[in-house]
């Protein structure tokens, strides 16, 4: 067998193995669980979140792709997302990767399966890809294969295995293999146009800050590779262009938004503020040193920059240290110089370290999330290694060099290992949380230093004489130091812990569909609510309509620690047309803080200590009091007694239980008191003490340095005031209330028969006068308005639409259909017909068909006419039994398109688009199918 | 061609205008012969008319085909007066020409004698041939000149002529082009000249330009241009997909098959008309396997291959109308292609059968497959001409059509539509004047061409109006316009068999408030505005 076979032979084994995986597996790839730290969710997790960092692709990337598959299955393109932000565009916004081919499979296939299989398909696309750069650079058989399994089980690739980085990150060591086969074979074309296609997947991947970094990585690279043959560069160009132009489907949507977007208009207005504390820079060595947030102990370097930022250069210590030494000792080899000098500038990125920091706040560089270089650090310390390694393999090294090293390496060993054991044995009085903390790092210590020293010995005895089994042994330490230590990072979870549903949401998803608003705690996240087709107003896609963003920041202004709106008013709800209100307190309430600091987390864990707060309020009621109350990351059952007392009159006023079990990390919560009347001037006394506690089970409560918690008193001034907020639901400490008078439309006229779909509104109006009618659908470009049948314009009511209506009655439809998306259509359209008419042009050109034309001659002096027509024949035949069986087999569904339309089609229920699926596809199955029988028919039998 | 066959070309034209202009070759028969048809000769009386009365194409008037083929229609009307008479030779002389055009099709490509006449018979009595897809072919024989010819005339030609077909019939306009433009490709793939086909191409593109430079002069300085272009986008995408107003749905095979194996019910199935439509997909496949299989064999290239190719994928993309209306109207109007394919596919049989001795399973299976198409063709005949032989009562019919209504013409209509027609124009005539506007509920523009009134809305066909953007725009119509009368015909034939007030429920409502019944002529009920 050829090494190419072997290794095909090997992805292909590689493949089967995870396609088994993902299909008999019976849990979730996806960290669902972290909803376990929402209020909402309380009920449905019993233990705390197995990483309670990966919340994106539960909160955003799996609600935008159960969306995209939902459209998609309805035969709609996901243009637009109606459910969030009271519309937003939903392709524009990169990190869908709707197109990203990989979704493909999340679409057609259950998700459960569909969750497993992709991230691990895009683990061993990532080894093959990484492979194939590595076998280019180097002699060496087995070191690509270790190196490429470094590079592919740590750091940056586990890391965010998850989001959509890595679904452009794995393409960087293809566009580099490109890169080098296009130097290697000349001018090439087909290499050039595989490199145009690695970039417009890369442009689909979904996370264009990525993209540049590769992009910036890659021109490095052609300046390093062909600074002798610069003509080059125009055809580098020109592919790459190509690659761009081929994904203006996805640019220039994203551009449009980009433009009208309140992330620009954030990024734009401050300096670059995307950059790691100097610190992390030892997490690049050593990523657990404060715990791992997948394991029991973990805590961010700093307030702002957790782990999945800081380690993601992390590759191993034997990597790090073989690459640091390789990139000493070869300072001669300009492969080593210009991955050193790649790695270097990457940290200096990261890290903005002068003089690249004055680089980093130009205008266009300031705007991106520069420090996730620090992955391309990482990928630049594997070449290093990879690199290095060929040469320590190919290089005989002094036998006694051998020698000292050995010692070395032993006593290094030793040291471990007795260090472990002094721990062990000697007794240190250390605070009982770091006590609790040092197993792990000794675990981790040790697991790193001997695996290093076992590594780097076995490494320097295998010299040249490496074998499979040898190989397999490398590799096993190495992943002693990536894939083991990180095992668990992206956990899986149960069936019944995928996106439970709960009692507000089964409350929610009976009434009638509006906008709800999350208001104190942030119960239900924007964009979860698509899982379970409910609507947001909020649209935390990381870009937002800019006129829509600022106006709801400022109607909705006051906000909490989660960012999330703490006060709503009755008009500010009907002017964003909000139907109903989750909140932890009860919003028909004012609210006022008093004590307003939250700065350490007070322990609520002895009930002979209770933590006392007094104040002094004017005449009102008091209807409940707000805590900001903190959990330890576990469990708990244990109670928390409230009490308040009248310090002037010397009266108990009243009580309340907290339940430890509803108590969230962070979270509000409220403590109802009915109507407790306050007198002036009279000063009040609140005593919390907890019940029920034990070393493991208690709670805390956020408060300032005196150890007074936060809180906020509920109060109404005057009791015959009527509610403005009806409340049609409540459990665990969650509020559900309905907007009256809430409306999608605002116009003096009389709406009828309102009806939307993903792209469009109608609706029946009779106007008593000519007027405007506000449609609440943000101002954006795309958007065109019909009033009967003729166009109207559409203004900007800051944030929503307008549009004027003339008296009396009128049907009135808005339409999105961008044109952005058109344009970007039929460039990438142009551009792949131009690409394939290229190819075969260029194809028919090189003679390649002069084969095919000999045997084909042959063919025909061999038979007779009525020879083939019988073969025809029979493949016709053939040709329709399978047809018969696909259609049998496949169970293709069709629903009734969105229409307004009355004809045969809508009165009967037909769905017109299952004729035009069938008669193309049948069409083009039967005839194709007979042509490929024909063919294989008469190959067989010219063998 | 030479002298000889041109003048036989000659003699079969003339042969074609006379039998045409008797017998007739649309759907109405005769041009002097047969009743009205309210709906597809009434449109361009309709349209035509309106234009008349002072409305603006498109602006005014919802149009479904292109200006070119309702504007001379027009000039005719200016000239000679409006009459359904005109609107029927107009129509028949299209069918005429694109007969004709077909006929010079087969001459290109030495269809014999016999096969010739059979085609001809073919197109006179069934209703296959109209000037629209004439001029898709024309712009392949143009296409297919340009391939073997070093002149840029052909391209230039075809160019101009996609723009004409486009002009005429905007589907038609696009197939053709479509075709051209992927002959142009494939030339540009496997021709190592480019800079020829880049010429070619260019000339072809200039062919697109001119016209087009000229229409929009035209349309834009009468002010329809805008108009225009929002009609016939909403056309092409009107009549392809759930919003179709005349479709139903594509007939399936699976469904309509017997589930038993009485023969007698397979042979009705195999010979009904929906599974007509089938047979002619099962031709096409067989022909594009046959010259697949010829280009990969490398057989030697015969000179008409690229037309006869060409032809065979402009007729492939006429069936795909067939998805959206399935109709047997439709279905004859996809033919012509199909004939002219099965024609030379029975002459490259028949040349085989002279060449084969004795009887042997080849010839056997040859004959078969040539009379399974003459099958098809008398299936198709056995359809739509039953009452052929009326025609011997023409000389009589044409003695009583001196008493027609007006606006009618020389045409001899039935009793009853001549009553019917008779009966509404006098109560239109003395109960309103010129400046009144009427509306037509049901399905019969060339009621407006008869009773000569304006129709306050865009739609003279009101099913067209089925959507709700289209339906508030005809209710907005109604009643700001007020029209004096609506009339709906009881006995009016429903498309798809959803009568107008199913279709139109606002406007239905609209009537039921605003009108009041008023009177019954015929079966047409009159409503009048409420005081």
């Amino acid at each position: 067998m050829s090494p190419k076979m072997k290794e095909i032979k090997l992805f292909l084994i590689g493949f089967i193995i995870i396609l088994c995986f993902s299909i008999f597996s019976k849990e979730y790839l996806l960290p669902v669980d972290i909803l376990g730290n929402l209020p909402l969710f309380n009920e449905k997790y019993n233990s705390s979140p197995k990483n309670s960092l990966l919340a994106d692709p539960v909160f955003q990337f799996e609600p935008w792709r159960h969306l995209a598959k939902e459209k998609i299955l309805k035969g709609e393109f996901p243009l637009w997302n109606e459910n969030n932000g009271r519309g937003a565009p939903f392709f524009a916004n990169p990190q869908t990767a709707i197109l990203y081919p990989l979704n493909y499979i999340y679409y057609f296939s259950p998700e459960k399966f569909a969750l497993t299989f992709i991230p691990l398909l895009k683990m061993l696309l990532f080894i093959l890809f990484s492979y194939l750069y590595f076998k280019s650079l180097i002699l060496n058989k087995a070191i690509p294969f270790i190196s490429s399994f470094i590079v592919a089980t740590s750091g940056f690739f586990i890391l965010w295995l998850l989001w959509p980085h890595t679904n452009v990150f794995l393409l960087l060591p293809l566009i580099l293999y490109l890169t080098e086969k296009i130097s290697q074979a000349g001018s090439s074309y087909r290499w050039h146009i595989a490199l145009s296609f690695i970039y417009f997947i890369a442009v689909l991947g979904g996370h264009p800050e990525t993209l540049a970094e590769i992009l910036i990585l890659h021109l490095f690279y052609l300046m390093f590779k062909f600074k002798k043959e610069k003509k080059r560069y125009i055809q580098f160009f020109s592919s790459i262009s190509l690659g761009f132009l081929l994904g203006a489907i996805q640019l220039i949507p994203f551009f449009e938004y980009l433009l009208n977007s309140f992330t620009l208009d954030q990024r734009g207005a401050q300096m670059s503020d995307f950059y790691l504390p100097k610190i992390s820079f030892i997490m690049n060595f050593f990523p657990f040193i404060l715990g791992a947030p997948h394991k029991e102990f973990y805590k961010p370097i700093s307030e702002f920059t957790n782990f999945q930022e800081t380690a993601g250069g992390y590759v191993g210590l034997i990597t790090i240290l073989t690459a640091i030494f390789g990139s000493v000792k070869w300072t001669k080899d300009s492969r080593i110089k210009f991955w050193s000098f790649v790695v270097l500038f990457s940290w200096l990125v990261s890290y903005q370290i002068w003089p690249v920091n004055l680089l980093l706040n130009l205008p266009l560089f300031s705007i991106l999330a520069s420090h996730r270089m620090i992955g391309v650090a990482g990928f630049g310390l594997v070449v290093l290694f990879a690199l290095s390694a060929d040469k320590l393999l190919s290089q005989r090294i002094p036998k006694k060099l051998i020698k000292n090293l050995n010692f070395i390496l032993i006593a290094v060993f030793v040291l471990t290992i007795a260090i472990n054991l002094a721990l062990l044995i000697i007794p240190l009085n250390l605070p009982e949380k770091v006590n609790r903390f040092l197993p792990f790092l000794q675990t981790y210590g040790s697991i790193v230093s001997i695996s290093t020293v076992i590594f780097l010995i076995l490494f320097i005895h295998f010299q040249s004489k490496l074998t499979r089994v040898k190989v397999l042994i490398l590799l096993i330490l190495i992943l002693f130091q990536t894939f083991f230590l990180f095992y668990g990072y992206n956990p899986s979870v149960s069936d019944n812990s995928y996106y439970p549903s709960t009692k507000i949401i089964d409350r929610l998803q009976s009434i009638d569909k509006g906008t709800i608003l999350n208001v104190g705690n942030p119960i239900m996240p924007a964009n979860i609510n698509l899982i379970y087709n409910l609507k947001n107003i909020q649209n935390n896609d990381a870009i937002e309509i800019l006129n829509y963003r600022k106006e709801f920041d400022d109607t909705f202004n006051k906000k909490n620690i989660w960012k999330e709106i703490d006060e709503v008013k009755y008009e500010s709800a009907q002017k964003f047309g909000i139907s109903y209100i989750l909140s932890d307190y009860n919003i028909n309430l004012k609210k006022e803080k008093i004590q307003p600091d939250k700065e350490i987390i007070t322990s609520l864990s002895d009930p002979k200590n209770p933590l006392k707060n007094s104040f002094k309020f004017k005449e009102s009621y008091l209807y409940g009091i707000r805590f900001l109350t903190a959990n330890y990351n576990r469990k708990n059952n244990c109670e928390i007694n409230v009490q308040i007392y009248n310090q002037t009159t010397q009266k108990n006023l009243g009580e309340d239980v907290i339940l430890c079990s509803e108590v969230k990390d962070l979270m509000f919560y409220t403590v109802d008191f009915s109507g407790i009347k306050l007198e002036n001037n009279n000063k009040y006394l609140i005593s919390i003490y907890p019940k029920n506690v034990s070393e493991d089970n208690f709670v805390g409560l956020w408060s300032d340095q005196d150890r007074k918690p936060y809180f906020e008193i509920l109060y109404k001034d005057d009791l015959t005031q009527k509610d403005r907020f009806e409340l049609i639901s409540f459990d665990s400490n969650i509020y559900l209330w309905k907007v009256s008078n809430s409306a999608n439309i605002k116009t003096l006229g009389n709406i009828q028969k309102q009806s939307s779909s993903s792209t469009s509104i109608s609706f029946e109006v009779d106007m008593p006068q000519t007027d405007t009618v506000e449609i609440k659908i943000p101002y954006y470009p795309g958007w065109t308005a019909l009033v009967d049948n003729k166009k109207v314009e559409i203004t900007n009511s800051n944030p929503f639409m307008l549009i004027k209506v003339p008296k009396g009655y009128h049907y009135v439809e808005l339409r999105y259909q961008p044109l952005s998306f058109i344009l970007g259509l039929l460039i990438t359209s142009l551009a792949l017909i131009s690409i394939a008419i290229y190819v075969v042009k260029k194809e028919f050109k090189s003679g390649q068909c002069n084969r095919l034309v000999k045997y084909c001659q042959n063919i025909n002096s061999k038979y007779s006419w009525i020879y083939h027509l019988k073969v025809l024949f029979s493949g016709f035949l053939a040709s329709v039994i399978s047809l018969l069986l696909i259609i049998k087999v496949i169970d293709f569904r069709f629903v009734t398109p969105h229409t307004t339309s009355i004809n045969w089609l809508t009165v009967y229920s037909y769905p017109k688009q299952q004729d035009y699926f069938y008669f193309f596809f049948c069409l083009i199955y039967l005839y194709v199918a007979t042509l490929l029988f024909w063919i294989i028919w008469i190959w067989k039998k010219n063998e | 061609m030479e002298k000889k066959r041109i003048k036989t070309f000659i003699i079969e034209s003339i042969i074609i205008v006379v039998l045409g202009l008797f017998i007739g070759t649309t759907t109405g028969g005769s041009p002097l012969f047969g009743d009205l048809n309210f709906i597809d000769e009434g449109q361009f009386a309709s349209w035509t008319n309106q234009m008349l009365l002072g409305k603006q194409m498109y602006k005014d008037i919802y149009i479904t085909y292109g200006p070119l083929f309702i504007q001379p229609l027009y000039i005719l009307f200016k000239i000679v007066g409006p009459s359904a008479f005109l609107v029927r030779l107009y129509l028949t002389l299209g069918s005429i020409i694109g007969i004709i055009i077909g006929l010079y099709i087969v001459y290109i490509l030495n269809i014999s004698k016999i096969f010739r006449w059979y085609i001809i018979v073919l197109a006179l009595l069934l209703p296959i041939v109209q000037i629209r897809q004439a001029l898709g072919l024309l712009v392949l024989i143009f296409a297919a000149k340009s391939i073997k010819e070093k002149s840029l005339h052909s391209d230039f030609l075809s160019g101009l002529l996609v723009i004409v077909s486009f002009l005429v019939s905007p589907e038609i306009g696009i197939f053709s082009g479509f075709i051209v433009f992927l002959c142009y490709l494939y030339r540009f793939i496997i021709e190592i000249n480019i800079h020829k086909i880049i010429l070619k191409f260019s000339a072809f593109i200039v062919g697109i330009l001119v016209p087009s430079i000229v229409f929009s002069l035209w349309s834009s300085i009468g002010g329809w241009l805008g108009d225009y272009i929002s009609v016939t986008k909403d056309v092409l995408f009107l009549f392809s997909g759930i919003n179709i107003p005349n479709g139903q749905n594509f007939p399936n095979i699976l469904s309509l098959a017997p589930n038993n194996i009485d023969i007698l019910s397979w042979v009705r199935f195999v010979f009904s008309k929906e599974i007509l439509i089938y047979w002619a997909i099962i031709f096409y496949l067989s022909f594009f396997l046959y010259i697949v299989l010829k280009l990969i064999l490398i057989k030697k290239k015969e000179e008409n291959e690229p037309l006869i190719m060409l032809i065979g994928l402009f007729g492939l993309a006429l069936l795909s109308i067939l998805i959206g209306r399935s109709g047997i109207g439709h279905f004859y109007f996809t033919l012509l292609p199909l004939f002219i394919v099965l024609i030379y596919l029975m002459q490259k049989g028949l040349f085989l059968l002279k060449n084969i001795k004795g009887i042997n399973p080849e010839k056997i299976l040859l004959v078969l497959i040539m009379f399974v198409i003459v099958i098809f063709s008398l299936r198709l005949l056995l359809i739509n001409r039953p009452n052929i032989f009326k025609i011997i009562d023409l000389p009589s019919a044409i003695l009583s059509s001196k008493n027609n209504p007006s606006f009618t013409g020389p045409i001899t209509i039935s009793k009853d539509q001549k009553n019917y027609i008779s009966s509404i124009q006098s109560f239109i005539n003395l109960n309103s004047d010129k400046s009144d506007y009427v509306f037509f509920l049901t399905d019969e523009p060339m009621m407006y061409l008869l009773i000569n009134r304006k129709n306050p809305t865009r739609y003279d066909l009101p099913y067209i109006a089925n959507n709700k953007n289209k339906r508030f725009e005809l209710l907005q119509d109604l009643i700001v316009k007020k029209p004096k009368y609506i009339i709906e015909n009881e006995k009016d034939w429903a498309v798809d068999g959803i009568d107008n007030r199913t279709r139109l429920p606002e406007i239905s409502k609209y009537i039921n408030e605003t009108y009041h019944f008023c009177n019954k002529i015929n079966s047409a009920i009159i409503y009048c505005l409420k005081k």
